[in-house]
């Protein structure tokens, strides 16, 4: 097998892994609340600054800040579903759409006025090098940015399946109605989902920060590719995200190795949308 | 204050004819001799009441919200120009073919949608990458469009290349051209065809389950749709002289067109109107002012505003009207059963 084709494979693999901390959490809100969080990729924003400051602040590396980024976003989250989200749940989508281009708004301005539009991005020792497997090249915080994803990935679906309140978030998105009249409180497991939801978002955050530049605007361009990888998968699910990140991140890579990277995400839409014909809902999607 | 509100929106709809004022009046602003730049703003003003009327067919009738708007509008603008740059045909031709791909294109969109039942958010995100397929596309054909940097529409300032020298005609253009899908759209609204599409938004299964041939009607509003705006674009190839694929087909002109049509409100006529002429002047007059000593700050006001529309007035700023007129009618009813 090509040397090429293999090298293509492996940084497929650790861009979809890159683009699954994103779209598990946009997933996981919208399973158990059927509405997509338009403003995930603002969160992933307000995170990498979070990082950014502690590390250029405090000196905290990146890596070893994803518990205290969790918990701010955890917060951040709480705050977010109290205030704007839970009173939206039931409105048409134009409404919702509104709101969120709102948010979107407000997030990205105050970044703007909060820490200006410059680009920033800082220096941690070893994530810009490459580990060199026979004459394969491994970007250190690529994998490590995979690595993490993975992990929290199996985290999230131990946590999904094992625990009392993981049932309970499980329970209210197969049947909200069903999950409440069992004494689920539904309206509390929903705002758990959007605080964890953006806690695993903090995660990307932190694994992100050495890679990409932080500005006001980034999380646009995530956001955009992120609700390309759910609904290809199949939106709410947990597997469909896995795969669609998989899929996405394959044919980027692959496209812009063997032909011309600057068509690469453009592939991939075209991909998405022939899916789309066949499997309205997504691959792993489900008519409502 | 609520009485003087209802009975002003009493008044407005019984005297039909008093809407049409504002719009005679707006004929006759040029005649003011205003600076450019005043001229400059209600242009775009009237650009963008057009494409969020052209848009709301789609997404407010029918409720298949799109982000994806600006493929169409980029359609018509690349076609002309490319048309015009490299065959020099007039865009009068060239906007005409423009349109004809943005039908064409509308309608195959339309029906991998619709006749896969492609609907909700899905319908939403497939619209959204539709228009940046293109937009990559046109960035990475640079020797044909210019890539990033865009390309020139070469200025002759012809009439019959649909360009003037004063901002004068492309004021007069685009108002008639707006007051025409203003029209269109009224006369929608009350037709049959609109009844169809506001069943279509309320409850599809239970239009189709009365015979409404439902994929019929949203491809046809959304080719439509497509058509208005993809004009939009043309108009944008003259009046500005200079595409680029991020001005054309990026994101933030299609959240902006959705945005504005859902302050003012989409589900009635005039609604998006008013969100383009509340929001426009007043973007344009901070931008012109303080823009540069508040970075951001008007656009954060912006964001809180449209979550506070969004939160508590159904149907955007025209809905207050709309409920207006709901509350004349059953008063008037009640009259009428008591007589």
């Amino acid at each position: 097998m090509n040397v090429n084709l293999i090298q293509g494979l492996i940084n497929g693999l650790l861009l979809g892994g890159i683009y699954m901390t994103i779209a598990l959490g946009i997933n996981l809100i919208y399973g158990v609340m059927r509405i997509v969080n338009y403003a995930h990729g603002e969160a992933l924003m307000i995170g990498m600054y979070v990082a950014f400051w502690l590390f250029t602040l405090a000196g905290v590396n990146p890596y070893l800040a994803i518990p205290i980024v969790a918990a701010v976003l955890f917060m951040l989250g709480i705050i977010l579903h109290k205030s704007v989200i839970e009173p939206v749940l039931d409105l048409p989508l134009s409404r919702q759409i509104l709101i969120f281009i709102g948010l979107i708004h407000v997030f990205q301005n105050s970044a703007m006025i909060l820490w200006s539009p410059n680009y920033m991005n800082i220096d941690v020792p070893m994530s810009r090098e490459s580990i060199q497997i026979f004459s394969i090249s491994i970007p250190i915080g690529r994998l490590l940015a995979t690595i993490i994803a993975l992990v929290s990935a199996f985290l999230l679906y131990y946590f999904l399946k094992n625990t009392k309140i993981g049932k309970f978030i499980v329970a209210t998105s197969q049947d909200p109605e069903a999950a409440s009249a069992l004494g689920i409180d539904v309206r509390r497991i929903r705002t758990l989902t959007f605080g964890l939801s953006l806690a695993l978002t903090g995660i990307a955050a932190c694994v992100f920060l050495p890679l990409y530049f932080v500005y006001p605007y980034i999380g646009t361009s995530f956001n955009i590719i992120a609700f390309i990888i759910i609904t290809l998968g199949g939106l709410g699910s947990y597997t469909g995200a896995i795969i669609g990140s998989i899929i996405v991140g394959m044919i980027e890579s692959l496209v812009s190795l063997l032909y011309d990277s600057s068509i690469a995400t453009a592939v991939a839409f075209i991909v998405f949308i022939l899916i789309l014909l066949f499997r309205p809902s997504g691959i792993m999607g489900q008519r409502e | 204050m609520t009485t003087l509100k209802a009975d002003v929106v009493k008044h407005l709809a019984e005297n039909k004819n008093l809407l049409y004022i504002p719009i005679v009046v707006l004929f006759f602003i040029p005649l003011l001799q205003l600076p450019i730049y005043v001229t400059h703003v209600f242009i775009l003003t009237f650009l963008f009441a057009y494409l969020c009327t052209a848009w709301s067919l789609i997404s407010g009738y029918t409720g298949q919200v799109s982000l994806g708007h600006s493929c169409f509008y980029g359609i018509g603008a690349y076609t002309t120009t490319l048309l015009f740059h490299f065959y020099n045909l007039t865009p009068w031709i060239g906007g005409t073919i423009g349109i004809v791909f943005s039908v064409i294109f509308a309608f195959i969109l339309g029906y991998v949608c619709f006749r896969f039942r492609v609907s909700g958010p899905y319908f939403t995100f497939a619209t959204l990458a539709f228009a940046q397929i293109l937009e990559m596309l046109f960035i990475s054909q640079s020797q044909i469009t210019g890539g990033e940097l865009g390309i020139e529409m070469p200025y002759t300032g012809s009439p019959l290349d649909f360009q003037f020298t004063s901002k004068i005609p492309y004021y007069y253009i685009i108002l008639m051209l707006w007051v025409g899908a203003l029209f269109l759209s009224r006369h929608i609204q009350r037709s049959k065809f609109g009844y169809y599409l506001f069943a279509v938004r309320e409850d599809e299964g239970a239009a189709e389950a009365c015979g409404i041939n439902t994929t019929k009607y949203k491809i046809f509003a959304l080719i439509l749709s497509a058509a208005l705006t993809s004009f939009g674009g043309v108009f944008h190839s003259q009046y500005y002289l200079y595409v680029t694929p991020k001005a054309v087909y990026g994101l933030d002109l299609a959240f902006q067109i959705s945005s504005t049509s859902l302050v003012g409100g989409s589900g009635i006529w005039f609604g998006p109107s008013l969100g383009s002429f509340l929001i426009n002047p007043v973007v344009e007059g901070i931008r012109a002012t303080i823009g540069g000593t508040f970075f951001g700050v008007p656009l954060l006001i912006y964001g809180i505003l449209m979550i506070l529309i969004g939160r508590f007035l159904p149907g955007g700023v025209s809905g207050i009207i709309q409920r207006g007129l709901a509350t004349r009618d059953m008063e008037m009813s009640k009259k009428v059963g008591s007589q």
